[in-house]
């Protein structure tokens, strides 16, 4: 386990490295990028926080108290896209669909080592992560919220939490590509675009059974909703352990289903190769 | 650049009674699918000894990369055994590439928006090589394969022949046992087959790397190997060197005459091309021994010059894949 650990530490420093020196390398595209992705992040988060501002709040909560769940969602996002966004370990149905495993499986790792560093990119990919951190400080000070360690344990607790949840989601989904690469490619795409559209709400007001769909099945409200709830001091009792059940069941989901792919895939392997995405 | 010695105990690779089929469902209407059961290999048993540099060819469809791919781990038998160094490669995927190379012709290793050197650093720390070891193979590689001009050019930028020499050295950096080449030719120029041709052989001579290499390419094949494994629809056809080959065949081969007047009409001879005044016929060496061919021709007036070769080895192979495609074996 150690050795595993030490491991995933040296190869994140090697692809830490690879990333930062595209940037220099490469510097006007990598320009480009980083102000792509920091207008998608701004506009993600301008429409709903230009909202709640015009009308004193927005779904029960304040236009302050939204800024912190933007803040949060941004933060945990970013995060998440900064650790595993690079060469499509995010979207892994993109490497499944194009029968890019072939490139893992002749590399002398584990797998989940594999998965666990190469999407590392602190210098291209971190602008959400530090909007995210931006807004989260901002909303921290207007509100007033005292710095507890329950709170900073919470805190990271859900963003880990969120972490895990995306990750789920898109190797749940993505695994259905190992037996339909060409359809199901971009699988786990649409599930991350439906966490980045639909769990940046605040879903106050919503019918109960909604609430209890959005919380375990489809848990969109746990990515940001119900953290910054309880960073509000709004969530008390087990719902508080709510995020961290949700992705344990979706990472156990996922682990079993990517297990099941592979199997299948060293059965069949994949009928197509397409380069674009991994390597390039 | 030395090879791993634990491999030289033993067969680097084994297959034994090696059975892979697909099952395929295929729509006949809305509501009817028919099944079929593909066999990409079908009891195919053959070993590899360190040091052997073997051409694995076929025509399409007849498995090839179906046997790279068990062999690479990327797959798995039905039936029957493959080992690489004594494993399971699926089983010991990771002990079996640290000391396995893959190239596959039609895919690159090197990171694209990276100078290639970066590729190299990136697989020394992946692969846990050494550094004294890899300051050695790649100023061996670089020199080998030219590499120097293209050291920190971005991979995105490079030829298609740049690059397979860029994948190739790649392949080698971890002074694999065994290198595994699926169509290392594929789309290179004449110049740049040269060179990979020329830089496989000193791998194997030098080195001492076993290499399994599939090509279309049987002059390619022909010139860097020592034995030819031919498979077709699944089995192993045929077993051995080239001359083996030749000899299975018949021993077909060429004679072209320049002549004054008609095609001379020899017995045994058939006409296969005229150009002008310029006949190529084929023959079989088996049967008709030179001795005899040539007291034939002495007795046919106007013949200006005589050269005599054995048939191109593409065009023996060409003809039993058409012998095999008109008997449709059913296996």
């Amino acid at each position: 386990m150690a050795d595993k650990l030490r491991s995933v530490l040296r190869l994140q420093r090697l692809y830490g490295r690879m990333d930062l020196n595209w940037v220099l390398q490469d510097f006007r595209a990598a320009l480009i990028v980083m102000i792509a992705e920091l207008i998608n992040n701004l506009t993600a988060v301008s429409g709903i926080l230009l909202l709640a501002v015009r009308f004193g709040g927005a779904g029960g909560l304040t236009a302050d108290e939204v800024l912190l769940m933007l803040g949060f969602f941004e933060l945990a996002d970013g995060l998440c896209y900064m650790l595993f966004g690079n060469y499509n370990v995010l979207h892994i149905s993109r490497r499944v669909g194009r029968g890019q495993v072939d490139h893992m499986l002749i590399q002398p790792r584990p797998l989940v080592v594999q998965l666990l560093t190469e999407g590392f990119m602190p210098a291209s990919g971190s602008g959400g992560f530090l909007l995210g951190l931006a807004l989260t400080i901002l909303a921290w000070a207007r509100l007033g919220l005292a710095v507890t360690p329950l709170r900073l344990a919470l805190l990271l607790g859900y963003i880990l939490c969120h972490i895990v949840l995306t990750l789920g989601q898109s190797f749940l989904f993505g695994a259905v590509a190992f037996w339909s690469p060409v359809a199901s490619e971009e699988l786990s795409t649409l599930a991350l675009d439906l966490n980045g559209q639909l769990g940046r709400f605040p879903l106050f007001g919503l019918p109960r059974w909604l609430l209890a769909l959005l919380g375990t099945v489809l848990p969109v409200g746990l990515l940001a909703y119900l953290p910054s709830l309880a960073l509000l001091g709004r969530v008390t009792g087990w719902p508080l352990a709510l995020p961290a059940l949700v992705a344990a069941g979706f990472a156990l989901a996922a682990l079993g289903c990517f297990r099941a792919g592979l199997r299948h895939y060293l059965q069949y392997s994949c009928n197509r190769y397409k380069g674009m995405g991994h390597r390039s | 650049m030395k090879t791993d010695q634990k491999a030289s105990d033993d067969c680097v690779v084994r297959l034994t009674h090696v059975v892979k089929y697909f099952d395929q469902s295929r729509p006949l209407s809305l509501w009817k699918r028919e099944h079929t059961r593909i066999y990409a290999l079908n009891d195919v048993s053959f070993t590899l000894r360190p040091g052997e540099f073997v051409a694995y060819a076929g025509p399409n469809g007849a498995g090839k990369s179906t046997t790279f791919k068990l062999l690479a781990g990327m797959l798995r038998a039905q039936q029957g055994q493959v080992e690489l160094f004594g494993v399971d490669p699926c089983a010991a995927r990771i002990e079996v590439m640290r000391r396995t190379g893959v190239l596959f012709g039609n895919r690159s290793e090197l990171w694209w928006d990276h100078p290639v050197r970066a590729s190299f650093e990136w697989k020394q720390a992946v692969w846990d090589i050494p550094s004294e070891v890899y300051r050695r193979n790649v100023a061996r590689l670089r020199e080998l394969l030219d590499l120097d001009p293209l050291w920190n050019t971005f991979a995105r930028e490079l030829s298609l022949g740049q690059r397979m020499r860029a994948d190739l050295a790649l392949a080698l950096l971890h002074s694999p046992s065994l290198v595994l080449l699926d169509e290392p030719t594929l789309g290179l120029d004449v110049l740049a087959k040269r060179r990979m041709i020329d830089f496989l052989k000193l791998a194997n001579q030098e080195l001492g790397v076993t290499l399994l290499v599939t090509s279309h390419d049987m002059d390619d094949l022909a010139e860097m190997s020592h034995r030819l494994l031919l498979i077709n629809q699944g089995r192993l056809a045929f077993d051995g060197t080239y001359d083996a080959l030749l000899r299975q065949t018949g021993d077909p081969r060429l004679i072209r005459l320049v002549t004054a007047s008609a095609p001379p009409v020899v017995e045994g001879l058939t006409l296969a091309e005229r150009s002008g005044n310029r006949y190529t016929y084929r023959y079989d060496g088996a049967k008709i021994s030179s001795p005899l061919l040539f007291a034939l021709l002495s007795g046919i007036p106007g013949i200006r010059d005589i050269q005599m070769e054995p048939e191109n080895i593409e065009t023996v192979i060409a003809n039993l894949y058409r012998q095999w495609s008109a008997e449709k074996k059913d296996y």
